[in-house]
């Protein structure tokens, strides 16, 4: 299908509509990016959501979209609370994956030293690779049930972390409107013994420092500075999250024979927001939500008590804070003004980040003056951004930004790039030390198969949907 | 093709195909694409079996919850899958067998992990007398 697209500047491009589409298509890409783009069906999967019922403002794709299922990976889509739909494949099988970012009171070259065993230590403290599980550590049905209402704020209440750090995580670490009745129990036992696990494929755990500071400012007020030691964790809703995305897809197939919604491609089986199977979905979404909320808290606090039993210091002397932590896989209710009008919306974000402007209620007190951060991982080998949100964003994608790099080599060219490579052995030459689970991971991972992040966020600064605030860099990465 | 099915490039996730004689047989090669995505070829032993039975909408819902039954059967009793064979096919329903092992360490390997598998582009039909399948998996 060859898609139509006109060049609005240097990093927007209108896909007109026509069809069955409803809205036009707008994608952030530089020319480069949109030349690869061509070559794959990602510029499809942007016009099939299109297509969807009650869909307000075009059917968007941030700078790291690439192809997916259902919707582009990157994909922003809202949809009107009366006429829309909610779609689970809009928001993929990991629920609220994720990423937090911790701060810390060490220097990099503090840590040199004992980085070799820290990377140990993590891999071994946070269980990472398929099915990853606590062996020590089975939650009771009745007690998932409440990680599920309560989220972040559980694992606080059991010891991981503090309760301070609840400010600092997206809607305060707990989606509203969980109803852990709506989840299947199928769900509930694979997230039986998942909780604090890493999980496989693209998540990580990274010990990084601050390479640059862009916007001096906003760096102050998060707390970075040159060569300070950070942490960044990717993970998500782990195996409960897949089960309620797989139970509702299922359940969104007959929802949307029932009413009549044709559909250019199963994946994007959905229901009317106003109708029973939306308010289930919706219901069982929060909870999962809430479980990779809770997951990344209690992985927070491995993090610090490993640093605290490998360098031999306590919490007041490390200071690991969380700066901020982020969905980039959701549908969420929110408001947003639509040619004058406030209206309530169903926003998808698959494969992208919540950006919201300076001054927006629902970002902590503390970063009103600089925007909600924003954190975009890079691959293992390069370097990951710190953006705030925009009011440029607020006004033109649903204050949404990109959510990473961008996928562009398939697994299968990235397997065959590295062979005869050794990948483990190159990064650790270019100071990044390496722990994995998988054996093939790290090769379909490898810093080659992605987009340089840079170009990523140079696109979404250019366009005004985030602004750039500090680059860290890579210094031990665990992968599953 | 001549294992019978075949892994399909995308950029993100990965697609498994499939050709057979009958309806049956596709799903059978689709499950063993299936689990040399997973495992790629470690060998494995039948020493746990177990029986399933599935009921869906029509015959590419069915697929995909067959192969979505295999990956769940495999995550949770932490099993490595030797071979799947469809005792009984009926429209939108299936009676079948799993047998594998026990993942150990030392003889079998996790090549990478599958969240699912979705229904982007999943396609069961028959065409001059040979079944096609396909299906593109979550990684």
């Amino acid at each position: 299908m060859a898609i139509k697209v006109q060049q609005l500047d240097s990093c927007r491009w209108r896909i007109p509509r026509e069809g069955a589409m409803r809205t036009d298509g707008l994608v952030f890409a530089s020319p480069a990016m949109m030349q690869d783009l061509r070559r794959e069906q990602a510029l499809e999967q942007v016009c099939n959501v299109a297509t969807l019922p009650g869909i307000v403002g075009p059917s968007m794709a941030m700078p790291d979209i690439h192809w997916g299922y259902g919707f582009p990976i990157g994909g922003v889509a809202a949809f009107d609370a009366e006429q829309g739909i909610v779609s689970p494949g809009g928001v993929g099988y990991d629920i609220n994956c994720g990423v937090r970012l911790l701060r810390s009171n060490l220097n990099a070259e503090e840590i040199h030293p004992h980085l070799d065993r820290l990377a140990d230590a993590l891999f071994r403290n946070i269980p990472t690779g398929v099915g990853s599980h606590h062996s020590d550590f089975k939650l009771s049905i009745a007690e998932e049930k409440r990680v599920l209402t309560k989220g972040a704020a559980w694992a606080v209440e059991q010891g991981f972390g503090n309760e301070n750090e609840l400010e600092y995580i997206e809607n305060h670490g707990t989606i509203a409107g969980a109803d852990t009745e709506k989840v299947s129990e199928r769900a509930l036992e694979r997230g039986r013994s998942q909780l604090g696990t890493l999980g496989s494929g693209n998540h990580f755990l990274e010990i990084q420092q601050v390479e640059a500071i862009y916007d001096e400012d906003a760096a102050a007020v998060l707390g970075l500075y040159p060569g300070q030691v950070t942490v960044s964790i990717h993970t998500g809703s782990r195996g409960l999250g897949y089960q309620v995305c797989d139970d509702y897809l299922k359940i969104m197939l007959k929802a949307a024979r029932k009413y009549g919604i044709i559909l250019p491609d199963r994946q994007l089986c959905c229901a009317p927001l106003k109708s029973d199977e939306a308010r289930d979905y919706m219901a069982a979404m929060a909870c999962a939500a809430n479980y990779a909320f809770a997951n990344r808290q209690m992985i927070t606090s491995h993090v610090r008590e490993t640093f605290e039993e490998i360098l031999g210091k306590g919490s007041a002397d490390l200071r690991m804070a969380t700066i901020y932590d982020v969905c980039h896989n959701i549908a969420k209710w929110e408001t947003h003004s639509i040619n004058g009008q406030e209206r309530k919306l169903c926003v998808h974000r698959k494969g992208a980040t919540r950006a919201f402007p300076p001054g927006h209620k629902e970002i902590p007190a503390v970063y009103q003056p600089i925007g909600q951060p924003v954190l975009i991982p890079g691959d293992m080998g390069r370097y990951s951004y710190v953006l705030t949100g925009t009011a440029g964003a607020y006004e033109e994608t649903f204050g949404s930004s990109c959510h990473g790099a961008g996928r562009v080599l398939s697994r299968h060219a990235a397997k065959k790039a590295a062979r005869g490579r050794d990948i483990i052995g190159d990064l650790a030459k270019q100071g990044v030390l390496v722990r994995a689970a998988g054996r093939a991971t790290v090769a379909e991972e490898m810093p080659e198969a992605y987009k340089d992040v840079a170009d990523v966020v140079q696109v979404i600064e250019r366009a005004g949907i985030g602004r750039i605030v500090a680059r860290l860099k890579p210094m031990a990465v665990v992968k599953g | 093709m001549n294992k019978g099915y075949r892994l399909l490039e995308h950029t993100a996730d990965m697609g498994i195909e499939a050709r057979a004689e009958s309806c049956a047989k596709v799903l059978e090669e689709m499950a063993r694409g299936l689990t040399m995505v997973l495992f790629g070829d470690s060998p494995v032993s039948a020493s746990i079996v177990t029986k399933v039975h599935l009921r869906e909408e029509n015959s590419v819902e069915l697929m995909v919850a067959w192969l979505n039954e295999i990956l769940y059967w495999c995550e949770q009793n932490n099993l490595v899958l030797a071979a799947s064979r469809i005792d009984t096919l009926e429209e939108g329903e299936l009676w079948a067998t799993l047998s594998g092992e026990t993942f150990d360490q030392k003889r079998h390997h996790v090549e990478r992990q599958v969240k699912a598998i979705t229904y982007y582009q999943a396609c069961l039909e028959e065409t001059s007398g040979a079944w096609h399948a396909r299906v593109y998996v979550d990684l």
